[in-house]
């Protein structure tokens, strides 16, 4: 399977899964490769086994009917084998489930709520630093592209917003996920998430992202005329240097 | 026309370069933004994706801390706990509910 992925975001004439950043999703591609390579081998032998018995068998090639009628080797056979592959399949199926809930200590709590129609960010670790009180905040609105010089080209279109959130990467996060008035889904593809967004509820889950780089998300849960025009746009830097990101944005404050 | 600096664009240099020196406070500022580390994970809410009870929780166990002891700067860390994994707009909400008397809580007069 070749695929070529940008940034995470979707690409042009993409067939497949979008290249894993966490390992969530590292484990869901390997899991969906292995699982497809076993599927085309049942469906060719299905289709081969349909093809035989049609054609070699209809009226026109074969004018002499079976005495053939039942045998209880044979049905013995054809439902214990598909058993078997089920069960071969469950195994992988079930670690990965079960490690997608692996209790893991997070260092770091991003708040998301969504809103018609924007997201909001917080991250209100850093409140206690030097006698700060405000949380750090981000709104992102979508980038409407029509009317930028020609200069600013190579955005790309439905996905960009105004602010990225920055994240660490190699680092153990807690995202709680909350709406401030309908539901609304926030997800990132590459991350292998999707959370809804259901206001009064906080929704958890954890994230491990494992490499630097920008990644795209759009709203998943139907939410208004805006729906399709409110994406999320993550930036994932290295440690070190989200600690001076963070440094630089407390001294600016 | 000229070649553009290649070197200059590539990520990896970029992440990798040496940071420059820093002044005293801001090493201290540094060292202080290593070491905070989010509200930990509490066993009554573990298993639970919704963590709006925790939230709640928290908020109340720092009006716990203030109504038993009077003491804003020594519930300090409580309140930090409750903030961190509130979203503001309910921690606000509830801050206002408070002043105004309708706060469905605990209660710290």
């Amino acid at each position: 399977m070749i695929f070529i992925t940008q940034c995470d975001s979707p690409a042009l004439w993409q067939t497949y899964l979008p290249d894993p950043a966490s390992i969530t999703m590292e484990g869901i591609l390997i899991f969906n490769k292995h699982l497809l390579f076993l599927l085309t081998v049942i469906v060719l032998f299905v289709g081969w086994l349909l093809f035989y018995t049609i054609y070699y068998f209809i009226e026109y090639n074969n004018k002499f009917s079976s005495k053939f009628v039942h045998s209880k080797e044979l049905e013995i056979v054809w439902t214990s084998i598909p058993a078997l592959i089920l069960l071969i399949l469950s195994t992988p199926s079930f670690t990965l489930l079960y490690a997608m809930d692996e209790i893991s200590e997070p260092e770091l709590t991003l708040k998301i709520l969504g809103h018609q129609w924007f997201w909001s960010y917080e991250i209100s670790e850093f409140n206690s630093c030097q006698k700060q009180d405000q949380s750090l905040k981000y709104v992102c609105y979508m980038m409407v592209l029509d009317g930028l010089p020609t200069t600013k080209q190579g955005y790309f279109r439905l996905l960009e917003t105004n602010k990225r959130v920055i994240l660490p990467t190699n680092t153990h996060l807690r995202l709680l996920v909350s709406a401030a008035d309908v539901l609304h889904s926030w997800t990132i593809p590459s991350f292998g998430l999707k959370v809804d967004a259901c206001p009064g509820r906080l929704n958890q889950v954890n994230l491990f992202i494992k490499r630097i780089g920008v990644f795209f998300g759009q709203c998943s849960e139907i939410c208004g005329v805006n729906h399709g025009f409110m994406p999320i746009v993550i930036v994932s830097l290295p440690t070190t240097q989200f600690h001076h990101y963070i440094m630089t944005k407390l001294e600016l404050n | 026309m000229t070649k553009p600096d290649i070197e200059a664009y590539k990520l990896n240099k970029i992440f990798t370069a040496p940071v420059g020196d820093l002044s005293a406070e801001q090493q201290e500022l540094l060292n202080e933004v290593k070491a905070t580390r989010t509200t930990p994970r509490d066993n009554r809410f573990a298993g639970a994706q919704n963590q709006a009870n925790h939230c709640w929780n928290r908020y109340n166990e720092w009006l716990v801390c203030l109504k038993s002891t009077k003491d804003e700067e020594g519930c300090k860390n409580m309140r930090n706990y409750a903030l961190k994994i509130c979203p503001s707009i309910w921690s606000n909400k509830w801050d206002e509910e408070r002043d105004e008397g309708i706060y469905p809580g605990i209660k710290t007069d």
